[in-house]
């Protein structure tokens, strides 16, 4: 009894050893500079997930994301920002990770990690002010503007297959300027997103959701260590009510609700 | 994609995710079969095929299985609950509390001390030391099967897993809680306090209550009764979510709750088992293989983790095995079937581990190295098993509980009631099934058969009485009935309405059950109806009648007249239990107007090995209890 004992005790001590960089249950994190989590983004402002300025952002969902993921690490938040494709090409630039409403897709993969999802969202419909879009036929038959570089792109020409070619825009204020001037009648964004411009912007509307979600997570460089650490946090604000605090106080709406009130845009493939 | 001017479109959506994981349902568990491992560890497997480390099958952002997990993952605490042999716990409720604490404590404790010692959280290395304590008794159908089902020490194991788990998801609770709950510490651990009290009321209190009325007013369809079932787990699990708990410790409490209303060899546990294995616990096992990543399992740190968790939960619990023997006397190829038993890892560590990675508790590395701990405890246990198992000396044999299936002969259509609720009672104190036959003369018109036929089915469904009716055509209707019992394995016959029939001629058949004939048209519910009985005596009927009496579910008045002298005694609305010496009695006697009789024939009682009349341990504390007391109430 005493052998096995000691035996337990030794076979412990070497497991112990053989785990010792294994600070935490949840993963541990490495910051890039030390006592810094430096957070890229998209120039701001992005409407709900960013707000304020590039030199002095000031709220919204990913940055309050961005804030909470700093105090749990015990570091100091930085923020930086780059252009969305940039971003999505994997030019982090000695970042430590990405918030920019990323969805993971496989190109995406060969540049980037992605931690677990913070939010899974469906593509809305933004459309200006009185266009009603009760069946995809409707939609078929609008003028759709959209961000290129974004899966929302491939969304709007497999799953909406308009009647004319969208137009493309490099980043979001391109697409935006062209429905306020009429320009466009539609255009796709991640349902989150698509609320908050609604909610700031009397002349737009959200008038549909598509059927199928899609991840927002946060980007890691490639081969990052940081990535289970990253992504155990959000899964615990996710689970705490953190995120969806901060959709309400940001965005007007929680995650859920905001799909339960908008209707549901029929496809061919829902 | 476009084949030459055909186009084909990537197949996706929910189709085709069910098309994938109905093919790993149906291909893992043979697949890993052969190689004699458990079919979950395919599952878990196949999960991680289909998975995004694998070969990537379900489309990005999918939910569709990982929600479904999540309603499997509450279907199969519910099933861990609602499967538990009770009755094994109440028999032997000291060895198998003090073999839980045994079993429990040490890898808790182990797991709890490496968990500190890497630098975890608090929480963490709870939740880590109370998921290594738990078990999955998966390797009890062999055991069973071996015939040592009945070993004091096995079952000592078997009921000290409702111990086990129920701590380890009070101790998932709290911690959830704590974890993912908002507002100050006193506030959480006020609302997880109220939140469990509430839990219990609910589950052990109503639920049952509102299950058992709700099978009998809705439960005459039987996909309805499974409904019934499925919505008691999913009100247990809302209300605990509600204050905060984790909605598998509703469903494990739901399971426990309504364990008695559901017996394991019932057919509505038939279809629970059919529609878990079918689709939902499958579902839960491949979202969990999602997780599972060679790359990270791999990784020498995880590879390190593994074994401590190992070694943590495979020690601490041979420590516990090994301490059975000088504590509760078990024989060393007892201890270390025992041992075999409490090893294997699955549903509760499984489900703590999923809900401490979905609160972020816990990252990939942990998951990996929970998946190499529950596939090395599964194996390492099988191989022990099967080599103990022939070396664990037989327990002697010992006679079911009286109540553990009931068979109910039904001659007369309107003796067919009161002997329908005296089966349920019975069976119900006995965690048993009901078999009804209908017996009908070899002439008897085919047009008479059915609708008679069609009236038991209808009385089963009004008494809420989950059994299917089977039709027996004879010429002798004793005979055929002790033949029945003979097929069906029965503990007991309540043949009902049996008039002027010659059981004498079955006597060489008649060996293992009791019979108890039911006379008379009573057709009220039990708490209605005042029974009298004769006083018990030290004999083997007066035993079994002793164990029909206590399962009235009113006190029971004593006559002092006996046998049949009964029958002058009873008033309308009574029912009156005695013993009769002879098999005339048996179906000779006619209950007066307006009153019920059940009779048993003391020729009829069975004997146990050891000269004894035996039946479970429950009933010998029956017996006890009614001895000691010198009368029945």
């Amino acid at each position: 009894m005493r052998l096995r004992m000691l035996l337990l005790v030794s076979l412990l001590a070497l497991g112990l050893a053989g785990c010792g960089n294994l600070g935490s249950a949840s993963g541990t994190f490495t910051p890039a500079r030390r006592g810094l989590l430096t957070v890229v983004t998209q120039p701001l402002p992005t409407a709900g997930f960013w707000n304020g300025t590039d030199a002095r952002p000031t709220g919204g969902l990913e940055y309050g994301i961005a804030r909470n993921l700093a105090r749990r690490l015990g570091l100091r938040l930085v923020v930086r920002t780059e252009p969305f494709t940039r971003i999505v090409a994997g030019h982090l630039d000695g970042a430590d990770l990405a918030l920019s409403l990323i969805t993971p897709t496989s190109a995406r993969e060969q540049v980037l990690e992605f931690s677990s999802p913070y939010i899974n969202t469906a593509p809305a419909l933004l459309v200006r002010a009185g266009i009603s879009v009760p069946d995809l036929n409707s939609a078929q038959q609008l003028r759709w503007a959209v961000e290129s570089h974004t899966t929302l792109q491939a969304t709007i020409a497999d799953v909406i297959q308009p009647d004319q070619p969208p137009l493309q825009f490099a980043g979001r204020e391109g697409v935006l300027r062209a429905l306020d001037s009429g320009r466009a009648d539609a255009t796709l964004f991640d349902l989150p997103a698509a609320v908050a411009i609604a909610h700031g912007d009397p002349k737009l509307t959200v008038a549909a959701h598509l059927a199928d979600t899609e991840p927002i997570a946060a980007a890691l460089p490639p081969g990052s260590s940081n990535v289970q650490a990253v992504s155990s946090a959000m899964r615990a604000m996710l689970a705490d009510g953190t995120i969806d605090r901060l959709a309400k106080r940001w965005l007007g709406t929680s995650i859920t609700d905001s799909e339960a009130n908008v209707p549901l845009l029929r496809t061919t493939e829902s | 994609m476009t084949v030459a001017s055909i186009t084909l479109t990537t197949p996706a959506g929910s189709a085709w995710e069910f098309v994938v994981l109905f093919a790993v349902v149906i291909l893992g568990p043979p697949i890993v079969g052969r190689a004699r491992i458990p079919g979950l560890i395919g599952l878990l497997a196949g999960g991680f095929v289909i998975g995004p480390h694998g070969l990537n099958l379900l489309s990005v952002g999918s939910t569709t299985i990982p929600d479904l997990g999540q309603l499997g993952l509450l279907y199969l605490m519910f099933v861990a609950g609602i499967e538990i042999d009770l009755v094994l716990l109440r028999g032997h409720r000291r060895s198998a509390i003090a073999f839980a604490a045994l079993t429990f404590s040490f890898p808790m404790l182990l797991g709890a001390v490496v968990g500190l010692a890497l630098g975890w959280s608090t929480s963490a290395s709870l939740l880590l030391g109370s998921l290594l304590a738990s078990h999955t008794l998966v390797l009890y159908p062999m055991v069973a099967h071996a015939g040592l089902g009945k070993d004091p020490m096995i079952a000592s194991a078997v009921g000290a897993t409702v111990l086990t788990d129920t701590v380890t998801l009070v101790i998932l609770a709290v911690i959830a809680g704590t974890t993912a709950g908002s507002g100050s510490t006193g506030e959480i651990i006020l609302t997880l306090l109220i939140g469990l009290a509430v839990l219990v009321i609910v589950c052990f209190a109503i639920l049952p209550l509102l299950a058992q009325r709700a099978f009998r007013i809705f439960g005459s369809d039987r996909t309805v009764r499974y409904v019934i079932a499925v919505e008691a787990f999913l009100i247990a699990a809302v209300v605990a979510e509600v204050f905060g708990i984790e909605g598998i410790v509703g469903a494990f409490f739901a399971g426990l709750a309504l364990n008695r209303l559901v017996p394991n060899e019932g057919r509505l546990m038939d279809r629970i088992d059919f529609f878990g294995s079918a689709v939902f616990v499958p579902v839960f096992l491949v979202s969990v293989g999602l997780l599972l990543n060679p790359s990270v399992m791999i990784q020498p740190s995880t590879l390190a983790l593994a074994a401590l968790f190992i070694l943590c939960s495979t020690g601490g619990k041979l420590i516990g095995s090994i301490l059975a023997r000088p504590l509760l006397g078990a024989t060393a190829p007892e201890s270390w079937l025992m041992w075999a038993l409490t090893t294997p890892q699955a549903a509760a560590t499984l489900a703590a581990t999923t809900v401490g990675f979905e609160i972020g508790l816990f990252d990939e590395t942990v998951v990996n190295a929970v998946l190499v701990l529950i596939l090395v405890s599964v194996i390492v246990s099988t191989l022990v098993a099967e080599r103990t198992v022939d070396r664990v000396q037989l327990p002697p044999e010992t006679l079911p509980a009286l109540g553990q299936r009931v068979l109910v002969a039904v001659a007369d259509l309107d003796a067919a009631p009161i002997a329908m609720r005296i089966a349920r009672a019975l069976a119900t104190a006995h965690s048993g099934v009901i078999e009804i036959i209908l017996l009908e003369a070899a002439g008897s018109p085919e047009a008479d058969r059915r609708a008679n036929l069609d009236r038991l089915d209808g009385l089963c469904h009004r008494l809420g009485i989950d059994a299917e009716p089977a039709l027996r055509v004879t010429d002798h209707r004793p005979r055929s009935t002790m033949l029945a019992a003979s097929d069906l394995v029965a503990s007991i016959v309540i043949a009902a309405g049996f008039a002027d029939d010659d059981w004498a001629q079955t006597s060489s058949l008649h060996e293992r059950a009791p019979i108890a004939g039911v006379h008379g048209t009573l057709d009220r519910p039990l708490t209605a109806v005042e029974c009298v009985s004769t006083p018990p005596v030290n004999d083997q009927a007066g035993y079994v009648l002793a164990e029909l009496v206590a399962v009235m579910p009113t006190p029971v008045s004593t006559c002092e007249t006996r046998g049949i002298a009964l029958l002058d005694e009873l008033k309308p609305g009574q029912l009156g239990i005695t013993r009769v010496s002879g098999w005339d009695a048996l179906t000779s006697v006619r209950a007066p107007d307006e009153t019920a009789l059940l009779l048993l024939a003391e020729t009829s009682t069975r004997h146990a090995p050891d000269g004894r009349a035996g039946h479970s341990s429950e009933g010998a504390a029956a017996r006890t209890e009614i001895g000691a007391s010198g009368s029945v109430s």
